[in-house]
C-alpha cells in the first residue's frame, strides 16, 4: 500500500495542494463544484472510505449502470495506488530529516460541525487567514439523509457533518482554533455564512497520519486476506482444469478400446428428499413434522 | 363455454377483464366460477400459470357488486410478494367500480394497517403472520372481520403446513364460522392436508364442497411448453458454470430466475453476478421489505435481467417475461421444483428450466423426474468455455462478494431476531 509521510510521493502531493490552492484563488465559481469533490478526496486513505460510503448508497439506489461504472472506478483507483506504490523512491538522509521536521511542525484542528452547505474550498479560504493550510477532509453527510432531504423538497446542496484540517505550522492551527471557536464567521453583513458559528478545536499532539493509520491498516489486512483467498481459489481452479483434462483423456481411451475396463465408481452421500404431497411414496414423507394436533384443528375449522 | 359473460359474470367485470386482454376462460376458471357464484365452497387445483387468481377473484367481485357490505372477502397467501401481486390484480379488475383493496403484510407500518382494517375495505389481501398479530393486539378494531363473506386460501398446500398453523388458527378465530362464509382453496400441488380436507364430512345445511381436478392435478404436472434440462456441476465450479450459462449464446439476453436454497447463497450470487456485469437483483428473507419490493419491481420492469431468489419467489409470482429458470440448488421437496419451474412457460409461452446437479443431488433429481414424469435432457455446456470465460473472474468475484458481505455484517439481522425470540421464550 501507499506508504505515507516520509516519501517523495508525499511531497509531490503537497506540491499538488499548493498548486491547487493557487488554482482555487484564480478559479471562478463555476468549477468550484469539481474542486469540492477533489478536495474532500485528498484525504489519502479516504478514497476507500468515500467508496465505501458510496457503495452503501448504491446498494439502496437501484441503478445498475452506476454500479458497473463504480466497479470500474474502484479498479482504476486500485491500479493507481499500486502504481504510486511502485514509484516510491528512497529519500536521502537530509530530505528525511527535513520531512520529519515538517511533520513535527504541523498541527491538526477538528471541526465538529461545518456551517450548512459550506464547501471545502470556502472553508479552506476561511482557514487560510491564519496560515498555510495543508490537507483538509470533510465528511459528507449520510447519503440516506441527503436523499430524504431532497425528496421532501429540501436543499439540494451538499452538506458536510465534520472535518479535519492540517496547518503547516502548529501556531497557526492554535490561533485559528482560538479565534474561530464559538464565534460567528462574520465578514460582510450580506454573506451567506455571516451568522454561522464555528466549532473548532486544536488537537494536541495529533498528526494527520494518525487519522489515516487505522484505515490503512484495515485496508492492508483486507488486501492480504484477499490475496490468500485468491491463491486458494486458484489452486482449486487448477485442480478442476486438471480433472477436466483427465476426464477427456479417459474418454478418448474408452473410445479407442471397445471393451473398456470396468469404470471406477464413487458413492456420494445423497441429500434427503421429503415431501408432503398426497400421492408421494411413504419413504419420502416428512415424518418429523407429521400433522400435529394444531394443524388438525385448523383443518377442522376450514369447512 | 367460451366467454366470461356466459359464466354468469356481470358486464362491467367482463369488460375490465377484456381490458386486461383476458377474453377466454381457462379450464379452472370455466369450472370454478359458476360453482362459486352458486355459493359452494371450493377446492381448486390447477397447474402453475393457469389463471387461478382470476378464478377466485372474478366471482367474488361479482357477488360483491350485487351486495357490497363491510369487509367482503379476505385472501390469505404465504408470501408478501404474492399478496402484492394479487392486490394489484384485484385493483385492476375493480378499477372501474372504485374497489377498495388493502394489503396487510409484514415489514410495513402496523399502525397504518390497523387503520386500514378499521375503515372496512372491501377486500383484504393478507399474509397470515401479520393479520394474526394485528388481531391479537387490536381485537376491537378487527370486529369487521366477523362479517366476512369469503375466505380464500391461495397456495393452500403451503399455508396448511406447520409453519402457518398458529397464525391461521388466530385468524380463523376472528373470522365467522365456516357455515357463515364461503371458503375457497387454491393450489397447484396437493398435499396430505389438502386431501384430508376433501374427505371431511359435509356440515349440515351446507352444499357439498366443489372439487376441481383435485385428483388429476398430479397427472397434469408441468406445462408442455417447458423444456427440462440438467447440467452436471462439481460443487467448486458451480458459480462459474452458472455465470457461463448466463452469458452463453443461448441465454445471453433471456430473463432468468436463479433459485437457491439459502438466503446467504442468494446474496453471494447477486453480488458475484453484479461484479461480472450481469444486471441482477435478489429476493430473499434477509432483505428489508422495501428492498424486496424494489428489486422485484426492477426485475418486472426489465431493469435487471437476473433475479436470484430463494423459495420465497417460487410460488405464484407471475412475471411473463421469464424465459429461463435455473435451479442452482436442487430443492428438497420435488413439489418445490414444480413450483419453481412454474415461474416460466406461463400461459402457453415457452421456457427452459436448468438444474445444476452436484454428485450429492442425484437422488433428489431422480425423485423429481419421478414426480414430473419427464426425463431431463443434458444441457451441452463446454468445460473449455467455462474455464476460459468464467472460472478466474468468477472465483475472484466470489471472494470479493463474500468479503463485502462480511464487512457489512450480512445475517446479523436474523441473528439478532433469533436472540430476541430466545429471550421471550425464556421469559415465558
Amino acid at each position: 500500500m501507499v506508504k505515507r509521510g516520509l516519501s517523495d510521493n508525499e511531497s509531490e502531493r503537497e506540491q499538488e495542494w499548493r498548486n491547487r490552492d493557487k488554482d482555487e484563488e484564480s478559479s471562478n465559481s463555476s468549477d468550484e463544484n469539481e474542486e469540492d469533490y477533489s478536495d474532500s478526496n485528498d484525504y489519502p486513505g479516504n478514497q476507500n472510505k468515500v467508496i465505501k460510503d458510496r457503495f452503501q448508497a448504491s446498494d439502496s439506489e437501484e441503478d445498475d449502470d452506476y454500479d458497473v461504472e463504480f466497479e470500474k472506478h474502484v479498479q482504476e483507483a486500485r491500479q493507481e495506488m499500486q502504481q504510486s506504490a511502485k514509484k516510491l523512491k528512497q529519500l536521502t538522509p537530509e530530505q528525511l530529516a527535513k520531512e520529519q521536521k515538517k511533520i513535527k511542525r504541523s498541527g491538526v484542528v477538528y471541526l465538529s460541525t461545518i456551517p450548512p452547505y459550506m464547501k471545502p474550498a470556502k472553508l479552506r479560504h476561511v482557514l487560510q487567514r491564519f496560515g498555510k493550510v495543508g490537507r483538509l477532509y470533510l465528511k459528507p453527510e449520510d447519503p440516506k439523509v441527503y436523499k430524504t432531504r431532497v425528496k421532501t423538497g429540501g436543499n439540494k446542496k451538499k452538506k458536510f457533518v465534520e472535518g479535519w484540517c492540517e496547518f503547516e505550522n502548529k501556531k497557526d492551527a492554535k490561533l485559528a482554533a482560538e479565534t474561530l471557536n464559538g464565534n460567528k464567521l462574520g465578514g460582510k453583513k450580506g454573506n451567506f455564512y455571516y451568522d454561522d458559528i464555528m466549532n473548532i478545536k486544536y488537537l494536541k499532539g495529533f498528526k494527520w497520519h494518525d487519522l489515516t493509520e487505522a484505515m490503512n491498516r484495515e485496508i492492508e489486512i483486507r488486501e492480504s486476506k484477499m490475496q490468500s483467498e485468491l491463491s486458494q481459489a486458484h489452486k482449486i481452479n487448477k485442480n478442476f482444469i486438471k480433472n477436466v483434462e483427465t476426464s477427456k483423456m479417459i474418454e478418448n481411451i474408452k473410445k479407442r478400446k471397445k471393451n473398456a475396463e470396468p469404470t471406477v465408481q464413487r458413492v456420494y452421500a445423497q441429500r434427503s428428499v421429503t415431501t408432503n404431497r398426497a400421492g408421494a411414496d411413504e419413504w419420502q414423507k416428512d415424518t418429523k413434522n407429521a400433522e400435529s394436533g394444531k394443524l388438525k384443528k385448523v383443518l377442522e375449522n376450514i369447512f | 363455454m367460451s366467454d366470461f359473460a356466459s359464466l354468469g359474470l356481470p358486464r362491467w367485470l367482463v369488460e375490465s377483464l377484456q381490458a386486461m386482454k383476458i377474453t377466454k376462460p381457462t379450464n379452472i376458471q370455466a369450472a370454478c366460477i359458476p360453482e362459486i357464484l352458486k355459493g359452494r365452497d371450493c377446492i381448486g387445483g390447477a397447474k402453475t400459470g393457469s389463471g387461478k387468481t382470476i378464478a377466485f377473484g372474478a366471482p367474488m367481485l361479482a357477488k360483491w357488486s350485487q351486495d357490497p357490505s363491510g369487509i367482503f372477502g379476505v385472501v390469505l397467501t404465504p408470501t408478501r410478494e404474492l399478496a402484492m401481486q394479487i392486490a394489484d390484480q384485484f385493483a385492476a379488475l375493480g378499477a372501474t367500480v372504485n374497489l377498495k383493496v388493502r394489503l396487510i403484510i409484514g415489514g410495513e407500518s402496523m399502525t397504518d394497517q390497523v387503520a386500514m382494517i378499521k375503515e372496512n375495505p372491501h377486500f383484504i389481501i393478507a399474509t397470515p403472520g401479520r393479520l394474526a398479530h394485528i388481531i391479537m393486539e387490536n381485537e376491537d378494531e378487527c370486529r369487521g372481520l366477523k362479517r366476512v363473506k369469503y375466505l380464500v386460501l391461495d397456495e393452500a398446500d403451503r399455508l396448511l403446513t406447520d409453519s402457518f398453523t398458529d397464525h391461521l388458527q388466530t385468524c380463523f378465530e376472528s373470522l365467522p364460522n365456516p357455515n357463515k362464509r364461503q371458503t375457497l382453496l387454491f393450489t397447484a400441488t396437493v398435499t396430505d392436508s389438502v386431501r384430508a380436507l376433501k374427505d371431511r364430512p359435509v356440515a349440515p345445511g351446507k352444499q357439498p364442497v366443489f372439487l376441481h381436478e383435485l385428483d388429476n392435478v398430479d397427472t397434469v404436472k408441468i406445462p408442455s411448453t417447458l423444456r427440462l434440462l440438467y447440467v452436471l456441476a462439481p460443487v467448486v465450479v458451480k458459480e462459474s458454470m452458472l455465470h457461463n450459462i448466463l452469458i452463453n449464446d443461448d441465454y445471453k439476453e433471456s430473463t432468468a430466475i436463479v433459485f437457491v436454497n439459502r438466503s446467504e447463497t442468494a446474496e453471494i450470487l447477486r453480488r458475484l453476478l453484479r461484479h461480472l456485469e450481469v444486471t441482477t437483483t435478489s429476493l430473499h428473507s434477509e432483505m428489508p421489505q422495501s428492498e424486496r419490493t424494489n428489486s422485484l419491481h426492477r426485475f418486472r420492469a426489465g431493469a435487471a435481467r437476473v433475479l436470484v431468489a430463494t423459495d420465497l419467489a417460487s410460488r405464484g409470482l407471475d412475471i411473463p417475461s421469464v424465459e429461463l429458470v435455473i435451479n442452482f440448488d436442487i430443492p428438497r421437496d420435488p413439489d418445490d421444483y414444480v413450483h419453481r419451474v412454474g415461474r416460466t412457460a406461463r400461459a402457453g409461452r415457452k421456457g427452459d428450466a436448468i438444474s445444476m446437479v452436484t454428485p450429492n443431488d442425484l437422488s433428489r433429481i431422480l425423485a423429481i423426474e419421478d414426480r414430473v414424469g419427464v426425463k431431463m435432457e443434458e444441457l451441452p455446456l463446454s468445460d473449455n468455455k467455462v474455464i476460459k470465460q468464467s472460472l478466474k473472474a468468477v472465483s475472484k468475484a466470489k471472494i470479493e462478494a463474500r468479503m463485502d458481505m462480511e464487512r457489512e455484517g450480512f445475517g446479523e439481522r436474523r441473528k439478532r431476531r433469533k436472540e430476541r425470540e430466545g429471550k421471550t421464550k425464556r421469559r415465558k
